[in-house]
């Protein structure tokens, strides 16, 4: 049957794509959603998806671009999925965790938050340095409302005022919590890069 | 005469939180320009908001540029085989 051979055909080229992009695929599903068997489970879904829509790949393209887009929907999915169910459950409890003690009542920096100039271009610029992996591990210590919140916010290339209607939250809200977001963020760098 | 300078410094000393929220506006590209203006102000005063905004403008660029760094390699060829092996059991239909 023709349906069938071409089917085999296609799973040929799919399982020589397990063998290339795998690696970073893994990573980068990784990256964005800190769990590591979500990951796993996420990059397998990836190829089986890609067999079923084989026929919208076009040959020209670059798999790998193809296939991150495939990922990035069920990241996203993901993502939109868990701030949703947060914010329609326990949204006070995640909005308002962790917050504002940063500043004092006339609104300066406490002193244990005022920012220190450890943090130098240099080591921004080293890509492969400390401020990378420093930046992720402080990723996975947000409360998870505002995690999701960040990931969606640089995965999806939509304006802010989208992502509010999606999860049907205020866009001060919104704002808020990429605010404290990172200032929560900026300050746990500031302090494993001190501890070491 | 004196409300006008009651008036003005509340447009000049703003609170390092409120400069927070300008910044956040700021890297969103929804500044206005009065904001930029008073938050120039402020970081020309506070050594504190001018360190915490180049560092966000870090966090910012690192998290935009989306670079890879692989650090779960280790046991990728399980991982492999396993997708290969619910490859290969897809029925043909």
């Amino acid at each position: 049957m023709e349906s069938a051979e071409i089917k085999n055909e296609v799973k040929e080229i799919i399982s020589e794509w397990v063998e290339i992009y795998t690696d970073e695929l893994l990573a980068w599903a990784f990256q964005k959603t800190g769990h590591k068997d979500l990951a796993e489970d996420m990059v397998q879904d990836t190829f089986l998806s890609a067999i079923r829509a084989f026929s919208s790949f076009q040959g020209n393209s670059n798999p790998k671009t193809w296939l991150i887009a495939i990922l990035n929907n069920k990241i996203i999915d993901h993502h939109r999925k868990k701030a949703s169910n947060i914010i329609s459950n326990s949204y006070d409890q995640f909005f308002n965790e962790g917050s504002d003690d940063v500043f004092d009542e006339l609104g300066r920096w406490k002193k244990e938050y005022r920012p220190k100039k450890l943090l130098t271009y240099e080591m921004f610029l080293d890509n492969d340095g400390e401020f990378f992996k420093l930046l992720y591990s402080c990723m996975k210590r947000l409360p998870e409302l505002w995690y999701s919140i960040v990931q969606l916010t640089y995965l999806e290339e939509k304006k802010g005022s989208l992502i509010c209607k999606e999860l049907n939250i205020s866009s001060s809200n919104y704002w808020q919590i990429l605010r404290r977001s990172r200032i929560q963020l900026r300050a746990c760098i500031e302090k494993k890069w001190e501890i070491q | 005469m004196r409300r006008f300078f009651i008036k003005l410094m509340n447009i000049l000393m703003l609170s390092c939180e409120k400069s927070t929220e300008l910044m956040e506006k700021d890297i969103q590209n929804s500044l206005r320009f009065h904001e930029r203006v008073q938050l120039r102000i402020h970081t020309g005063m506070c050594s504190a908001c001018t360190t915490y905004q180049k560092h966000i403008k870090f966090i910012d660029s690192t998290l935009r540029n989306n670079k890879v760094k692989s650090n779960l390699s280790n046991h990728s060829s399980i991982i492999k085989s396993r997708i290969q092996d619910k490859i290969k059991n897809i029925t043909d239909n």
